[in-house]
């Protein structure tokens, strides 16, 4: 049986979320965290000052007006998927259970090639600002868009949340604000880059956090490495001493040991992370396909360099935590949870200096990845849903625009004022969430419509739906909400991602129904797939 | 309305759209199965992923296929990004050559 404390870490530790970040023994505040922090807002704010000159039309404000390059891009991108929780959250993750860290990371990594072989240019090359676009190219457009926009939000709601609240538990730990300080100050920033700079201000926003993240990341890196003199061997071997699992450290099954746990992890980081509507808006904003591709392997590139580099700390922070009384506490746990393993390893390596630029760091990471979610919330709702079904594509620009900004006020008051609503409770839910829904709902759908002519309508109502609906009601039956949020002895359903099931849900749903359509939207549907397979296929040296 | 492609660049570009969609799928095919692979190795053979990856060595076989994974997941999209690139400026060339070649 796995330990329930395990999978209440391991879920808040794919938010980056400090379990008990008010607990004594946080850092307290200090110069070079309030100074990084401050000179990152000023340069963002400048940014958003000037691309909110350059944010005039809708494209502008979905997609950068499409001018981005492909280095750019492939920055940004990885600021995206690079969110707290790949560098709190791992980090926390290898040092509290070692080996089965690796599942996570080895699926993250293959998910990004998923995304530049299979998805990147098709997508680019078959929608304008979001993927329901793609979806829809020649699928009925309003009822596949709706399920298209309600899949999106259903991902994109809970990780805006989840963000907030994990925005408000390191404030308080790390710069000594009060958790709604916090939150509020995130949700204000959150909205005025997006209202005013839209995707350019998004971009670059993500694109400095990327720079600063990694480059934060290698130095602490290096910092241990050098201490090992550069040898991996003896890192691994002080670690495994110092570790109270000792040589189980490094020994497969400490948070799940059943082909059906590991197997449903691996899809839901799989086929979720190559999901994220937040991070496929990102294709839109490069001229043509063979950008897109340039950008997602610029990204691959830099999250599997830092998924190496996470590796590194997890190791240096059990030797540096573990016997250290300062950091840590009874079993395996240290002051503050096992996500301020990485905040408390820069101390260590750097001073009380480094760990305030690594604090600004990952504030400013929640910052970055909250701006881009809501972006892409906003664009949902006012292109997916405004101006493609109620007004079926015929919407005028400039109050498609206005749409998109009020979109952006409201989530973001709503998000703050919810994430007041959550403070101290368990949000476990809504790291799972998006990840089980993305793979279970966006995924299919976006392959099945891309690569499978025989798809149809029906077939993704009914995939889209099924795999919406058993990743919803799975979670809720799961470990995560049926026993640790609703006090249940027992889960009903026990495991803790459903993906396996309703990712397989999905896929047999949309082949039975669209095998089975024998209507002639259906015949049409099927028909128009060469049409869009030359067209997903455009290449600079095709078009 | 633009001028319909000729047979033979039409043909060329299906070709050429075919190859690579084919190595994709392979590429990507053959890495999921990598990662079950791992999860395979993890749930049922623990102690296969426990062993040094050399004698002496605390680095364990585990710890060295997620690295190389990582490696190999790099390579795979060098060489991906590599053949299409090399495709497309064959195919250019193809193009300009015989523009009107049936």
């Amino acid at each position: 049986m796995v330990d329930k404390r395990l999978i209440t870490g391991l879920l808040l530790s794919q938010l980056g979320l400090p379990a008990q970040a008010a607990e004594q023994g946080a850092p307290a505040v200090n110069f070079a965290s309030g100074a990084t922090f401050a000179l990152f807002l000023i340069l963002t704010l400048f940014i958003t000052h000037w691309a909110a000159r350059r944010t005039r039309s809708r494209k502008d404000f979905y997609a950068a007006g499409g001018r981005l390059g492909g280095l750019q891009n492939g920055f940004a991108i990885a600021g995206d998927t690079m969110s707290a929780a790949s560098f709190l959250g791992l980090v926390g993750l290898i040092f509290l259970i070692g080996f089965d860290a690796l599942l996570f990371i080895v699926s993250l990594v293959v998910s990004w090639l998923v995304v530049l072989v299979i998805i990147a240019e098709r997508l680019r090359n078959l929608g304008s600002y979001t993927f329901a676009d793609a979806i829809s190219y020649r699928l009925s457009g309003k009822p596949v868009r709706i399920l298209s926009a309600v899949c999106a939000l259903s991902i994109m709601l809970p990780y805006l949340l989840a963000q907030l609240v994990a925005a408000g538990a390191l404030v308080e730990g790390l710069f000594g604000l009060s958790y709604r300080q916090g939150v509020v100050i995130i949700g204000t920033l959150m909205m005025i880059y997006v209202i005013f700079g839209g995707m350019t201000a998004t971009t670059w926003v993500q694109i400095i956090k990327a720079v600063l993240l990694v480059g934060g990341g290698t130095l602490l890196a290096l910092g241990v490495l050098l201490h090992f003199r550069f040898n991996l061997g003896g890192l691994t071997q002080a670690a495994v001493e110092a570790h109270p699992r000792g040589l189980a450290l490094l020994r497969p099954g400490g948070l799940y040991n059943d082909m059906i746990s590991v197997a449903s992890l691996s899809l839901a980081f799989i086929g979720g992370t190559a999901a994220m509507p937040h991070v496929l808006m990102r294709f839109f904003t490069v001229p043509d396909a063979a950008q897109a591709r340039v950008s997602a392997a610029v990204a691959l590139g830099l999250i599997a360099y830092f998924q190496v580099v996470a590796i590194v700390l997890g190791l240096g922070a059990v030797v540096a935590l573990r016997d250290n009384p300062e950091y840590a506490r009874a079993g395996t746990d240290i002051a503050g949870g096992s996500n301020m393993a990485a905040i408390y390893l820069a101390r260590v390596v750097g001073g009380d200096v480094f760990m305030g630029f690594i604090s600004a760091v990952a504030f400013a990471t929640i910052l970055a990845v909250v701006s881009g979610i809501t972006l892409a919330a906003g664009a949902t709702v006012s292109h997916d849903l405004y101006a493609n079904t109620l007004c079926k594509g015929e919407s005028n620009e400039s109050r498609e625009l206005w749409i998109a900004r009020a979109t952006v006020l409201v989530l973001g008051v709503i998000g703050i004022g919810l994430a007041f609503v959550f403070q101290g409770h368990n949000v476990a839910i809504l790291a799972t969430l998006p990840l089980a829904i993305g793979a279970s709902t966006n995924f299919p759908l976006l392959l099945l419509s891309m690569h499978w002519g025989g798809f149809t309508s029906k077939g993704a109502l009914a995939g889209g739906c099924a795999g919406l609906l058993l990743a919803a009601s799975l979670l809720i039956l799961g470990p995560t909400v049926w026993v640790q949020a609703l006090g249940f002895a027992e889960p009903v359903f026990p495991y803790a991602y459903p993906t396996l099931f309703s990712m397989g849900a999905a896929f047999l749903f949309a082949w039975v129904f669209s095998i089975t359509d024998k209507s002639t939207k259906g015949a049409a549907e099927r028909a128009a797939f060469p049409a869009q397979l030359a067209r997903s296929q455009l290449d600079e040296a095709q078009g | 309305m633009p001028a319909q492609p000729e047979p033979g660049a039409a043909a060329a570009r299906r070709r050429c759209a075919q190859r690579r969609n084919r190595l994709a799928l392979r590429l990507a095919a053959f890495h999921i199965a990598l990662v079950f692979l791992y999860d395979l190795a993890a749930v049922h053979a623990p102690a296969l992923l426990s062993l040094p990856a050399w004698p002496g060595a605390a680095v364990t076989t585990g710890l060295l296929g997620a690295l190389a994974m990582v490696c190999l997941v790099i390579g795979a999209a060098w060489y991906y990004s590599w053949r299409v690139n090399r495709d497309n400026a064959a195919l250019r060339r193809l193009l300009k050559a015989k523009p009107a070649d049936g």
